[in-house]
This record gives structure tokens, sequence and C-alpha cells, in this order.
């Protein structure tokens, strides 16, 4: 069984066609890349997926529940959606930190491995405010994995890294898809897509065109 | 050189002449009202009137000593004239220099002028018979000769005034000019404090004293706002003291100090305006029949269907929509900002949206909590009475007062922050919802509120004198507040969420 599934999904958003009767299936322990120009729907399918906004037609099912009004936000999802904003007079452990609570399922141990593994140090004074735009993308990605979320929904989590950084991400990636995670990422860089993907989808013609 | 020197010569002469223009006017007039009475007047008379006049120092001294500032310190901030001195605070000193032998200059040029009038009028020590009498239009004799035992005291204490003005100006001028580096801030200021001088005497009401510029520049204006002559220098000194306790800090790089101004300037600024408007009311009715619970009613009396007034009508929107502009750079850091990774781990926006809704009714409570205490704490510094009723609406007892404040400001302010969230998550823009706010509370002018159906303004304490129940305010605060939460809950829960 799928582990995520779209079916016949339409979705117009914001006056413009994005997708029509587009079918999707995800399983369990992959990694799914998916590419397409600027503006062809990625950010919208993603955030489909999340529960964010709602298909016109069709359904989305995660873990073999289909997602809507009543049963809106699928459970256990790391995610970056959009360029991910911060509390800009904390710093990224404060940060991580006021996410964490929400749930109350880790302590702080939890939390500073995922800096560590994202490569932040944990006990840095500096402020978000001043961190750059990679250390900015390496918070983002640290938090949707530090509650040990099982789906990981990733938009651009390559964005502004330097060349060790996305070495040192790409890495890490594997090594949760190693253990059992399921990866769903966009990138603008084709070398990301191919290192990384066990399944390649292109948004085209309001559709998905499996590459790989 | 010799051109300049020449033309600035004959534009002394220009100012000097219209001077003494002025003041043979003002010596043809006292010679009138002396002659009148049947008293006789003396060569103080004149110079005492002519160094104290607000109009001679308003519309001409002043203005000429400010144009003078700004010209002095903009050509003179050169950094190859900078660099000679060892630092800004050295520079400003340098500066202060150079104007003060300016400022001695026109001072006695000024004093000249009046001399050179007053020739053929008696010359004495003491004061004439015409400047004890208690006389419309010769206020500032009588006041001089009653507090001064001699005339020359007056003046002196009038020269050492105006002169420590304008430097304590100079020196603020000086300060601003080098922490901002603008030739803008610079002239701002000085066109602000022209307004200022020409406003304060005509339009500020007495209870802003301590910012009415005349009297710092006219000793007569100082010692009748102040009812004292000492205040004004008082006031001088400190300011002063401030301004050279400042120099040696100027040009340092503080950038913490500077994030700090940065990040909370309006915050303090908000802070400021209600301590300010609020002291200024306790100044205002401090010696009316007024106790703390008027107070406390007056500052927040913002406004009704048959009164109105402008100062009640800014203050409210300071106060309250200020708060909620405070609210909405909250939400705008704590749930915008952080939205997608929040949510998805709240799994509900309702749940979302509470969670992030409390810590702003703790913070309510907290501002109206302390608002009230701060109404206390001037109260009590300003001597009003304590007995816990109005003598202002004396049949609203002290329950009903209190109730009016806490339940429907509670209500009131926590429907416009419902209004904001919901314009911002229908808009997507969250300065539109403030704009929005705003431009509502044009429903608290006059006649405009039909019926007080309408759910701004409704927390204005003046409305405890109007026919209405305080109740039926608390009913459609709450009619408002539920319809908004329902159409908020509806829109969270049924449609996409994209920020």
């Amino acid at each position: 069984m799928s582990l995520i599934e779209l079916k016949s999904v339409h979705k117009s958003y914001k006056g413009m066609v994005l997708f029509e009767d587009t079918d999707l299936s995800i399983e369990k322990g992959k990694i799914y890349g998916l590419v397409g120009p600027n503006g062809s729907g990625k950010s919208v399918l993603f955030k489909m997926i999340c529960g964010f906004v709602f298909p016109d037609q069709g359904s989305v099912t995660v873990r073999g529940e289909q997602l809507g009004k009543k049963n809106r936000f699928p459970q256990n999802f790391g995610i970056i959606i959009d360029r991910p904003g911060y509390l800009a007079n904390k710093t990224g452990f404060e940060n991580l930190k006021y996410l964490s609570m929400i749930k109350e399922k880790i302590a702080d141990k939890q939390i500073k491995e995922a800096m560590i593994a994202v490569g932040l140090q944990p006990t840095a004074e500096q402020k978000v405010k001043n961190y750059s735009l990679g250390m900015k993308q390496k918070l983002a990605l640290a938090q949707a994995i530090m509650e040990d979320q099982d789906i990981l929904i990733l938009d651009e989590p390559f964005n502004a890294l330097d060349i060790d950084s996305t070495e040192r991400m790409r890495n890490l990636i594997f090594t949760l898809k190693e253990q059992g995670k399921t990866i769903i990422f966009t990138s603008h860089n084709q070398e990301d897509i191919d290192i990384l993907s066990d399944h390649v989808f292109r948004v085209r013609n309001f559709n998905l065109e499996h590459l790989k | 050189m010799n051109m300049r020197i020449n033309f600035s010569g004959l534009k002394w002469f220009i100012v000097a002449t219209f001077i003494c223009l002025y003041l043979w006017n003002e010596r043809n007039s006292l010679l009138a009202e002396a002659e009148s009475v049947s008293l006789s007047v003396n060569f103080w008379d004149l110079t005492l009137r002519g160094v104290s006049d607000v109009y001679l120092i308003v519309y001409l001294m002043f203005p000429l000593y400010l144009f003078k500032i700004g010209y002095q310190l903009t050509v003179s901030f050169d950094y190859t004239q900078l660099i000679r001195f060892k630092s800004y605070g050295q520079w400003i000193i340098n500066q202060m220099k150079g104007f003060a032998l300016f400022n001695l200059l026109i001072l006695s040029l000024w004093n000249i002028c009046s001399l050179l009038v007053s020739i053929g009028l008696p010359f004495s020590g003491q004061w004439s018979e015409f400047s004890a009498l208690e006389k419309s239009g010769n206020e500032i004799l009588f006041v001089y000769n009653h507090i001064f035992s001699m005339p020359v005291i007056a003046w002196l204490l009038q020269f050492l005034l105006f002169f420590m003005t304008l430097m304590v100006i100079q020196l603020s001028t000086a300060i601003l000019y080098t922490v901002s580096k603008r030739k803008w801030a610079l002239n701002s200021f000085l066109v602000l404090l022209m307004l200022i001088s020409i406003l304060s005497f005509q339009v500020i009401p007495a209870s802003f004293s301590f910012i009415s510029l005349p009297n710092y520049l006219s000793l007569f204006h100082g010692i009748e706002s102040f009812s004292s002559p000492v205040t004004p220098f008082l006031v001088l000194f400190i300011v002063l003291g401030i301004g050279c306790l400042l120099l040696p800090f100027i040009g340092r790089n503080f950038q913490s100090v500077q994030v700090l101004v940065k990040d909370h300037w309006a915050g303090g600024l908000f802070v400021g305006m209600i301590g300010f408007t609020i002291i200024s009311n306790a100044l205002q009715y401090e010696n009316e029949a007024m106790t703390a619970v008027d107070l406390w009613i007056l500052s927040f009396f913002g406004t009704t269907n048959e009164e109105f007034s402008l100062l009640s009508f800014s203050f409210y929107i300071i106060a309250f929509m200020g708060f909620v502009y405070f609210v909405q750079l909250f939400l705008h850091e704590q749930i915008v900002k952080m939205s997608y990774m929040s949510i998805i781990r709240y799994e509900s926006l309702t749940k979302w949206f509470l969670a992030s809704f409390n810590p702003i009714i703790r913070k309510l409570i907290l501002f109206l909590l302390l608002l009230s205490g701060f109404i206390a704490i001037v109260a009590f510094c300003f001597g009003y009475p304590f007995p816990l009723q109005s003598n202002l609406y004396p049949e609203s007892s002290m329950g009903i007062i209190a109730y009016h404040f806490f339940v429907n400001g509670f209500l009131q302010v926590t429907f416009y922050i419902l209004l904001v969230v919901l314009i911002s998550i229908v808009t997507m823009d969250v300065m539109k919802s403030f704009i929005t706010l705003l431009a509502l509370s044009i429903f608290m002018l006059p006649k405009l509120n039909l019926s007080y159906l309408f759910p701004v303004g409704l927390n204005s304490m003046g409305l405890l004198g109007a026919s209405q129940s305080i109740f039926l305010h608390t009913s459609v605060l709450l009619a408002y507040a539920l319809l908004t939460l329902t159409v908020l809950a509806y829109i969270l829960n049924k449609k996409d969420f994209s920020l």
C-alpha cells in the first residue's frame, strides 16, 4: 500500500490551473525528487500533501487516511515549505525549542543532536537574525528531522548551501533513508536530483511525469 | 574677505534697525500707557519689555539664532576640520565656543538697541511707578517688579536665561547632527523648534509647560508657567548636564545600543506617549475637584456621540490601537513567520490559533492592569484623593467604572485583535488589516455610531455618562467578537491556508 497517494487531483491556485487529473503514489523508505519550472506548482503540491491547501477535486491519502476538512493535517511530517521564517531575536536552539514545545515529544538532547547533524552549533549564542541564508536553511532541516519525523517534505532543502554543506546534507538524507524515512524534495540542481532520488517526477502539462 | 565683512556688517545693521523700530513702537505705547495713568516710567521699563517680548523673540531673534546654528554646524561639519579634533565631542565643544561668542554679541546688540531707544527716559536703579501697576498689557513689568527687588536682577536673569537656552539648543542640535550625520535631520529639528516656539504660546495648552519654548526664552513666560523663576533654569541645567555627559560617548560604535534602539524605539515611543498624556492630564486637572477615579475616567475618556475632543480621541487611538499594532507585530513574529512549521505540529489550525492567541489575551489583561496601575501611581504623586468614587459621574459606582474599563476594554480590544487577524488571513497583508482598523475609528466621531451598535470605541470611559447601559456595550462587543471568531474559525478550517 502507498504511504501517500494522490488520486485524480485537480487544483487551481490563485486563478491558475496547476494540476488536472493528477495521480501520485509514494512508497515508504524511498527518496522522491520533484522537478519543474518556477510556478509550475511544486510548492502547492507539497501544501496539498501536508493539508494546507485542499484539492479542488480528487483525493490526497496519507497512511491510508484521506485528508479533508475534518482530518486536515497528517501526523509526524517534517516539512520545509516556502522560505522558513524564525524568531529573529532568538538563537537557533531557542527557535527549535519553541517548536519542540508544541508536541513536547523530545528533550533538549534531541534538538542538539539534530543541530549537530546539520552542521550547526547548538550552544552558539548567535541570534537567528545574524544567520546567513545557508545557516537558516540548515536550521530548517534540523526542525524537520528533530522529532524523528518519518515523512519529510522538503522544498529546496539545498538552497543557499555551500559545497561542503550540500555534501553533508546529501549524506544526512541518505542516512535518513537508511533509517526508513520517506523523503520528497524539490531542487533546481539536477545533480542533487540525480544523486539522491530513487524516483523523479516532473511537473509538466498540469500533471506529474515519471522520469525515473 | 572685505566684501564678507561689509556684508556681514550690513546684515546686522538691518537686524538692529528692525529691533530699534520695534522697540520704538514699544516705547511709544509704554509712554502712552504711563501717561494715561499719570505714572512715571524709567529706562528699565522699556529695556525689560524689549528683551522679554515674546513676539520679538519668536518671530525675529529666535529664527535668526536657529538659522545661525544650522548654518554654522553644516558648514563646519567637514572631515578636513573634524580630523583636527580628536573626537566629535571636541568638535561640538569647539562649536559651542564659537556659538557662545555669537550668542553674546547678538544679545549685546539687542540690549544696545534697547539702550539706544531708551535714551531720553529717566535712568534709575529702582523700579518705576508704572512697573508696579497691575494692568492688562503691563504684565511683564508687574511680575518682575513683584519678584525681583531691582530691575537689573530681572535684566541679568533674562539675559542669562536666553543665553543658556540657545546654548542648550545649539548643543542638542550638534549632538543630533553628529549622531545622525543627516542634514535633513538637522533642518527638520530646527524647523520643529521654530514651530514649537510659535505654537507654544498660542495653541499648546498650559499643561505642556515643560515643552513650551517661550518659557525658556522669556523669563516672564517662565515665571508665569512655572510660578517660579528657578524652574526654567533648573530644566536648562539638567538638559545641559545630560548633553555634556553624552559628549564623550558620541561617535563611539554602540552597535548593541543601536540594535536596542532599533528594536524597541516603537515600544518606547508608545509607552512614552501614554505616560506623557496621563501625566499631562494629571497636571491639567490637578487643581480641580477631581478624584483618582476621575483621572482614570478622563485619561481614557475616548469619545461619545455627545462629547468629542481631539486629544481624548487621539489618546484612545494611541493607547488601544497602538496596543493592537504591537499585537500585530507579535502575531507576525510568532505566527506568520513560523506558521507552516508550527501548524504541522499542532495538526489543527484551531489549536494553532488558540495557542497563539493565549499569550495575547494574557498580555491584554496585563496591559489593562498596567494602565490602571499607572493612573493610580500618577494620581498619588499629584495628590489626587482616593475616595473610590467619581465626582465626574457620581451616579456610577466604582464597580461599574472598573467593569467598564476592564470587561468592556478587554472585549473591545479582543474584537480589534480578532478583526486584525481575520483581515490579515483573508488579505494576506498585515498592514491592510491595521489600516482597516484605523479607518473604522471614524465611527468614534460624534453621531456616527448610532445607538452604539458598531463595535468601535465602546470602551470609552465617557460612555459612563451616556444614556445607554454599559451592559449593552458588553452585549454588542460580545456578539461581534463571537461573530468574528466564528468567521475566523470557518476560514481557518475550510479554506486553503497559504501565506
